[in-house]
């Protein structure tokens, strides 16, 4: 039921158990504190199992990415109840600065495009925190534009929208 | 793909947790019913419970139950078995929504939820978690026969009492 995806260089596929020290390890660090963290083990481990719940909730979600080692990061979409956009997301939990975030970002806006889920979505955006530089570097590269206007579920981010093609 | 079970009491079903279920249980996590479980939330983190939930069942294969009231259909709460990474036991677990307290729904459902715990799953024993001052869950787990045994500091909730149910042999009756 979740599609696994590959890119030259990552699969992106379903969260699974077998996650849970990788995610431990990044939510512990402080790298993850732009993201809500850091995060003890249980927190770390139920933010695991939102990412895979969010599939049969809504039939998308959060791929984790896979380089052949585990996880290295995750990429996806979401949608909370209540927010009026989709939003694709991407965390890197090792292996920065490599293009790897943006070759699964890419695919997974392709398969969006794809399978027909994006037509239904009346825009996808991402919420980007106004100091994110590597994040808000890696949308502009995805064709992103930055509004400049915050969610109302964070005001330190600022409204990201993707573009309707590719 | 795990199938979720769904069990059948007397006046309950216990069913997978839905999108449908999202108001009732962000409802319940915006009350003061939820301080004993890291609430108050916000829709966002509710959403994010409710994600939890199912993906409990498809990371390890159990998970809780939306309990549902048979005669109106109404969600009413969440039952059943949680064990999340940190923790240190298989737990048995019942969150009642607003207005369904007082009538023997959460031993209703808990008992069920422990029946496929070990008449299914074949455990041989279970904790349940109770904050200190939450009289109506500890009153629960004496009606389930459950005795204490010791505390467990969880991050989120502090520290808890833990309730040790009998082992399967003690609820055969």
């Amino acid at each position: 039921m979740i599609p696994t995806l590959t890119t030259p260089r990552l699969t992106l596929r379903a969260p699974e158990a077998c996650d849970h020290s990788a995610y431990a390890a990044f939510y512990a660090s402080a790298r993850s504190h732009i993201i809500g963290g850091p995060l003890d083990e249980t927190a770390a481990w139920k933010v695991l199992a939102s990412d895979r719940g969010h599939w049969p909730l809504r039939g998308y979600g959060w791929w984790v990415l896979d380089d052949g080692t585990g996880a290295i990061g995750t990429c996806g979409f979401h949608l909370p109840a209540g927010r009026p956009d989709v939003e694709l997301g991407w965390s890197l939990f090792s292996a920065t600065g490599k293009g790897l975030a943006t070759e699964a970002a890419q695919t997974a806006l392709t398969w969006a495009r794809d399978t027909g889920l994006a037509a239904k979505w009346p825009r996808i955006v991402s919420h980007i925190d106004r100091g994110n530089t590597p994040s808000q570097r890696l949308a502009a590269r995805l064709g992103a534009h930055d509004t400049g206007i915050a969610p109302t579920h964070d005001l330190a981010c600022t409204i990201w929208v993707h573009g309707a093609a590719a | 793909m795990i199938a979720i079970p769904t069990l059948t009491t007397d006046r309950l079903t216990l069913r997978a947790p839905h999108i449908d279920d999202f108001d009732a249980l962000a409802a319940f996590y915006a009350s003061p019913r939820a301080s004993f479980v890291g609430g108050p939330l916000t829709a966002e983190l509710s959403w994010r419970v409710l994600a939890q939930e199912a993906g409990h069942w498809l990371l390890r294969g159990f998970g809780r139950w939306v309990v549902e009231h048979r005669a109106s259909g109404a969600p009413i709460g969440i039952v059943g078995l949680w064990f999340p990474a940190g923790f240190p036991e298989h737990e048995l677990g019942w969150d009642l929504f607003e207005g369904h307290e007082g009538q023997g729904y959460a031993t209703e459902a808990a008992h069920a939820a422990r029946s496929y715990a070990y008449d299914m799953l074949g455990w041989t024993t279970l904790i349940s978690l109770v904050a200190d001052g939450n009289d109506a869950s500890t009153r629960v787990a004496r009606r389930l026969g459950a005795r204490p045994d010791g505390r467990f500091t969880y991050e989120r909730f502090g520290d808890m009492a833990v309730w040790r149910h009998p082992a399967p042999s003690e609820v055969a009756a």
